[in-house]
């Protein structure tokens, strides 16, 4: 691992990440190995501390932002290595709901885990979805942030029941295991990185 | 006793019928008396009418002049369109660069049609309800107003990437909220609530360091005329319940995802009080009416009946009106 990497994720210090990512590379760090050894642990990392509440959105955005940096250079030397993802994952916030964050981060740590990322925006609604899964997701993510709109996930879940290729996960700030289980979903997300390892299982299972 | 004799009675610590009802009712108002949401947000006769409705049809002890959080965000400047029948949803770009907020200055009460549309419904409100409710007026706080402004995501990592334009755009926020809520104190609310949303995410040390002094800022000068503050901040606050409650508000809201009251009920203040906190969506929209009961009683038991009824945050328009009928009679079943 890569500690000045991994370190500089979690402080949120993009431009550091950028500086030792580049010349990772130019030293002739295979992608690959920068990606999984030093800036996916970070990342799990943050999302652990996110979990047991020692840090906040702000931290997790700022480590996000700082993680999506270093992405953004690896990307091309990820494509041309061949590096296959781990599956198809489409992310959307429900139709009526404007809000983006908890779906920002988890779309973030997906990518960074490996995954595909359909980033299907906010408002969406059931159209969205079925292209998303049309166009090879093989999980759909739900996510709300006011309870107003939470209801909208059950109108996916009952969408994609029938469809054993397509799992529904949700998740955000009013969503609950509960709520998950009374509508039938797939699986539930308490924050982005139970997101991640909701998916995860899901996956490999 | 009348609901305004009941709230201030119960809020004072002193003997009441029963618990006051105050659940925030905001499109299910509008859905119950089949109004249009853009109506409800931008006409305060339309708006009054629709929550006096529901206050005598549900027996609610509080009239509120919550719909959506932007109307202060309209003032400095952001476009909103209106949809007949959901929330305002700005049209053009938030400010899009930390150096925008540069832009944000003085706002003037007077000269915002929503903001006089707000102090409009207040005067409503004394007008047709007279001394029998307990009016609700509303401003935003400087980290939820800030997070309008901006985009939450946006406003939280400026927090670290802008400290000091942050310490700045708070106190021109706080005057202008200081201003608004003298209005709508004049005007004839008893008490104005101050929405928080966005702090639920930032965390203890942010919030101390950033918006506490602030908050608390706004319920002293919300005490200083007269009248009872309350303090509104979603989500899972148990991380800074403490300090919501060191801000001296009085009516305290929790929202369903605090969990249990009991750990925090004995900080509360002799003469404050919580306002929740049964879940609107697994409880009130989709319970049956045992449920509903249980939860209610519940939230009484938890913070020995220190508790305003309430869900915590806004019932869902979804919520038929047998279940909402459930949730009065939970209510009127808590008769002292």
């Amino acid at each position: 691992m890569n500690t000045k990497l991994a370190e500089a994720i979690t402080k949120g210090d993009r431009n550091s990440v950028q500086t030792i990512v580049t010349e990772s590379l130019k030293g002739g760090e295979k992608a690959e190995a920068i990606l999984n050894d030093s800036m996916v642990p970070a990342m799990r990392e943050i999302g652990e501390k996110f979990s047991r509440n020692e840090i906040y959105v702000p931290e997790m955005l700022i480590a996000a932002r700082a993680m999506q940096s270093g992405l953004d250079i690896l990307e091309s030397a990820l494509v041309e290595a061949g590096h296959k993802t781990l599956g198809k994952i489409a992310i959307g916030t429900v139709k009526g709901d404007l809000h983006d964050i908890g779906k920002n981060l988890v779309a973030i740590m997906l990518k960074g885990a490996g995954y595909e990322v359909n980033d299907l925006g906010v408002n969406c609604d059931i159209s969205k979805y079925i292209k998303a899964v049309d166009d090879g997701a093989q999980v759909v993510l739900c996510s709300a942030l006011l309870t107003t709109t939470m209801p909208y996930m059950k109108t996916v879940v009952d969408h994609f029941k029938d469809n054993k290729n397509v799992k529904v996960v949700i998740g955000g700030a009013p969503v609950t295991q509960d709520y998950a289980d009374s509508i039938s979903a797939d699986g539930y997300g308490s924050d982005a990185f139970n997101a991640v390892l909701a998916i995860e299982q899901m996956l490999s299972a | 006793m009348t609901p305004l004799e009941r709230t201030i009675k119960f809020i004072e610590n002193r003997d009441v019928d029963l618990p006051p009802f105050h659940p925030i009712i905001m499109r299910f108002a509008a859905k119950y008396s089949n109004v249009k949401y853009k109506d409800f947000c931008l006409d305060y006769r339309v708006k009054t009418k629709a929550m006096l409705k529901c206050a005598e049809d549900f027996s609610i002890d509080w009239l509120t002049v919550m719909s959506d959080p932007y109307t202060e965000t309209e003032a400095y400047g952001v476009k909103f369109e209106y949809p007949e029948n959901s929330l305002p949803e700005p049209i053009e770009p938030l400010f899009t660069d930390v150096a925008d907020i540069d832009r944000i200055g003085k706002i003037n009460t007077l000269e915002n049609p929503r903001m006089i549309n707000r102090i409009n419904e207040i005067k409503e409100y004394v007008n047709l309800g007279g001394d029998k409710y307990f009016i609700v007026g509303w401003v935003e706080g400087p980290m939820a107003e800030y997070a309008d402004i901006r985009g939450f995501g946006e406003a939280c990592m400026d927090l670290f990437d802008a400290p000091e334009k942050i310490a700045k755009v708070s106190e021109i926020m706080t005057a202008n909220a200081i201003d608004f809520i003298t209005h709508q104190v004049k005007a004839g609310a008893h008490c104005i609530g101050i929405g928080e949303a966005a702090c639920s995410q930032i965390g203890p040390a942010l919030y101390r360091e950033l918006f506490f002094e602030k908050d608390r800022a706004l319920v002293d000068h919300i005490h200083s005329l007269g009248a009872y503050a309350k303090l509104h901040i979603c989500g899972n606050t148990s991380s800074i319940l403490p300090d919501m409650i060191k801000t001296g508000a009085d009516i305290i809201d929790i929202d369903h995802l605090v969990g249990s009251m009991s750990p925090f009920v004995d900080l509360l203040g002799k003469k404050q009080v919580f306002s929740g906190s049964s879940d609107p969506v697994s409880i009130i929209q989709d319970g049956d009416a045992q449920s509903i009961e249980d939860s209610v009683t519940a939230c009484q038991n938890e913070t020995h009946g220190r508790c305003i009824v309430s869900a915590g945050c806004e019932i869902t328009p979804g919520t038929s009106i047998e279940n909402f009928k459930a949730y009065e009679n939970a209510v009127l079943k808590l008769k002292r």
